[in-house]
């Protein structure tokens, strides 16, 4: 994630309007329409994909501001760098998928919801969804525009609809109040910087718009009109062991705030898995002293540091202790005891008030060989944002709950042994972002994030997978295994 | 068992090293603990006088160091977090049952501390008259473990001894600013009393008398 510590989210809404049956098969004039508005094309794709330039004159896409090449992007202007991107990430799209129907994007730049520290990045998704079309491969169920398009072989979108709606932040990182100085990278050859790659949130919004998204409402588990979405078909609650097709609504709901409790069980991604993910990072408690605490405990990665490996890192568990209430922070060098605590250990500090990357050097510069962060909030392992070249240790984030209980397990401890091993390394059973069964997990974090939740893969996925709900630094421009999940996905609800 | 290397020279009080052939012939053992279950204890008490209070003497931790004798863990434990989260003063308190004493006892038991440099641990051992628990009755102070001396950083042997008849109780108390403490452990504790007066032996002899007639009645 990037900027360190910061949320930075991108939500993709629903636009759908919904298509009868009656209504299919319509419009193939939009094609002309969209080339009328200037999109480019691409001529090697086996998909053709438009944008569909949807800014008024002077801003976004037409925001003539003088813009110096940068990237590998030639445009001149701020207006004419966007394009150049959007038209960047449509090709990728349209090298990877078949249709014969050229896919309309409807983008704009405009103002989205931001803070000093975070910000929705862009949204998107089907403009119309349709159901009941010529070759519908499921009858009573509604696919996407673009997909249904594709499957029918003609563009049965509405007269001068695009298939896909995206919208992305006009004033990221131009502005006090939204992300200052961490603005949208416009080159193409993923030197961001301490940027955030235009390229690669678009790749990620073009997915959520070509049918990475339910159109079931993930809150309520209502269907739009009584009939499920392609994408519930594939939308496994591992612990009924149903779909969502074959689930209440209230199950449905129950599901999308259940952590870990939703997989895709598609046979394209689930091939694919095996190829792309890689080990869970694990924490592992033990020792003479561990007690009640011992054994596993599912851990987020940091973006900093060596990633988790076998053999673990492993050494006894010792708390910094820096603040009245017991916990510590180690926002501040070490003092004297705290040092002597973490020198040779693994070290147990709290999340909050400094960065994660302040933490790690802290206690590395005391000597500690690993970092251990508890959460300061409740809620599900998550991950550590930042970046620093010179942390040489590794660093995972345990939950609240489970911090309280490592803690417990040190009160036994002298000033430099507690007698409570911490092993940093991974599962060689389980890969990162699945279930025992070796699906793939959705995102379901239990507090529930409008726009977030079930249509991104986990967090947990490792490497970072283009479908996760906050952009990764280290993602490439590939859609594809074996780096990443989101085609095969694609492919099992029809493309 | 290592030999007796501390002696404590408190006026009022003598000393003597447990197996001595003297004292231990003539004595009788009112109390021997190994500490297996520290939440298992007979007739101990915990008292934590420690602002703010934190955890009290628990179950010791293996892999600091061993037991003396049993079990790994089978000792008792007391560390810098007998004060909440280390910050403040430290005062606990690990009191034996109520004993039976019947003049000269001498109390024994073995002590180490984990041997972190710049830290500096202190075990007081005190004695109480009668069966209560109250602090302030435990006023003869019969030896100080660490303070002023090195804390011994392998387990040795103390002994104490003390005149009393009657009820009574030792308290081995943990104390100082929790930023001076680290972590201590109590093993093989032994509390041997003189042999009874001769009174209750007679009384003994009594009711053995007694018992003997009982049997043979039936024959009579």
């Amino acid at each position: 994630m990037k900027p360190a510590d910061q949320e930075s989210r991108h939500q993709e809404r629903n636009h759908a309007r919904l298509q009868q049956a009656a209504a299919a098969g319509v419009a193939t004039v939009a094609l002309a329409l969209a080339m009328a508005v200037g999109a480019m094309t691409s001529a090697h794709a086996a998909a053709t994909i438009v944008i569909v330039n949807q800014n008024d004159p002077g801003v976004g896409f037409n925001d003539p501001t003088p813009a110096a090449p940068t990237g590998g992007n030639p445009g001149t202007t701020l207006g004419q760098q966007r394009l150049n991107a959007f038209q960047a990430a449509a090709d990728i799209w349209g090298a990877t998928l078949t249709s014969k129907v050229t896919i309309r994007i409807g983008a704009s730049f405009v103002p989205l919801s931001c803070t000093a520290n975070s910000a929705v990045l862009g949204s998107a998704g089907a403009d119309e969804i349709w159901r009941d079309f010529p070759n519908a491969p499921r009858a009573g169920t509604w696919y996407p525009s673009a997909l249904a398009s594709k499957l029918a072989g003609e563009d049965i979108a509405s007269p001068g609809e695009p298939h896909i709606v995206a919208r992305f932040n006009s004033r990221l990182g131009l502005f006090p109040d939204c992300l200052p100085g961490n603005g949208f990278y416009l080159g193409l050859d993923r030197n961001f910087g301490d940027q955030i790659d235009l390229v690669t949130v678009l790749l990620h919004e073009f997915a959520h718009g070509l049918g990475f998204q339910t159109f079931t409402d993930d809150e309520t588990g209502e269907e739009i009109l009584g009939y499920p979405s392609i994408w519930d078909y594939y939308l496994l609650d591992n612990r009924t062991k149903r779909t969502w097709v074959e689930s209440t609504a209230a199950e449905r709901a129950q599901s999308a705030v259940t952590w870990r409790g939703l997989s895709w069980n598609g046979a394209r991604v689930s091939a694919a898995v095996p190829q792309v993910l890689a080990p869970m990072s694990n924490l592992a408690i033990s020792g003479g002293a561990a007690g009640q605490a011992a054994g596993n405990y599912e851990v987020g990665d940091a973006s900093f540091g060596p990633p988790l490996a076998n053999p673990p890192v492993s050494g006894q568990l010792m708390p910094v202790v820096d603040q009245a209430d017991g916990t510590g922070l180690a926002c501040d060098p070490l003092n004297a005891a705290n040092a002597l605590a973490v020198r040779g250990n693994v070290a147990l500090v709290d999340r909050g008030t400094c960065d994660f990357v302040t933490k790690a050097r802290n206690v590395q510069a005391a000597g500690a060989i690993a970092m251990v962060v508890a959460d300061n909030q409740p809620g599900d392992a998550a991950g550590m944002s930042g970046s620093d070249p010179g942390i040489a240790i590794p660093s995972v984030r345990v939950t609240q709950a489970n911090g309280v209980t490592l803690k417990a397990s040190l009160q036994r401890r002298s000033r430099s042994q507690s007698g409570v091993v911490a092993s940093l390394g991974v599962n060689q059973n389980q890969l990162a972002g699945t279930d025992p069964q070796g699906r793939i997990l959705m995102y379901t974090p239990s507090i529930y994030s409008p726009g977030s939740t079930v249509s991104h893969y986990s967090t947990e996925a490792k490497p970072n997978q283009l479908m996760e709900p906050s952009i990764n630094d280290d993602l490439t421009h590939q859609v594809t295994p074996p780096r990443d999940l989101t085609y095969p996905l694609l492919q099992d609800i029809g493309w | 068992m290592k030999p007796v290397n501390k002696m404590c020279a408190a006026a009022a009080f003598s000393l003597a090293a447990l197996g001595a052939p003297a004292a231990h012939a003539a004595g009788v053992e009112v109390l021997n603990e190994g500490f297996d279950n520290i939440s298992g204890l007979n007739g101990w008490a915990q008292l934590n006088n420690s602002v703010p209070p934190g955890s009290g003497w628990f179950q010791g931790n293996p892999d600091l160091f061993p037991a003396q004798s049993g079990a790994a863990d089978a000792y008792a434990a007391a560390n810098f977090l007998g004060a909440a989260n280390g910050s403040g003063t430290v005062d606990t308190w690990l009191v034996t049952p109520t004993l039976d004493l019947s003049g000269t006892t001498v109390l024994s038991f073995f002590s180490r501390h984990a041997a972190d440099p710049g830290f500096n641990d202190v075990l007081e051992v005190r004695f109480s008259s009668g069966a209560g628990l109250d602090p302030a009755g435990f006023t003869t102070v019969l030896t100080t473990v660490g303070g002023a001396g090195a804390y011994p950083t392998d387990w040795a042997q103390f002994s104490a001894t003390v005149e009393a008849s009657g009820s009574g109780r030792f308290a081995f108390r943990y104390f100082g600013p929790a930023d001076t403490l680290n972590y201590v452990g109590l093993d093989t504790v032994s509390v041997v009393t003189a042999v009874p007066e001769p009174s209750t032996w007679a009384m003994l002899g009594m009711g053995l008398g007694l018992l003997g007639l009982r049997r043979r009645k039936p024959q009579a």
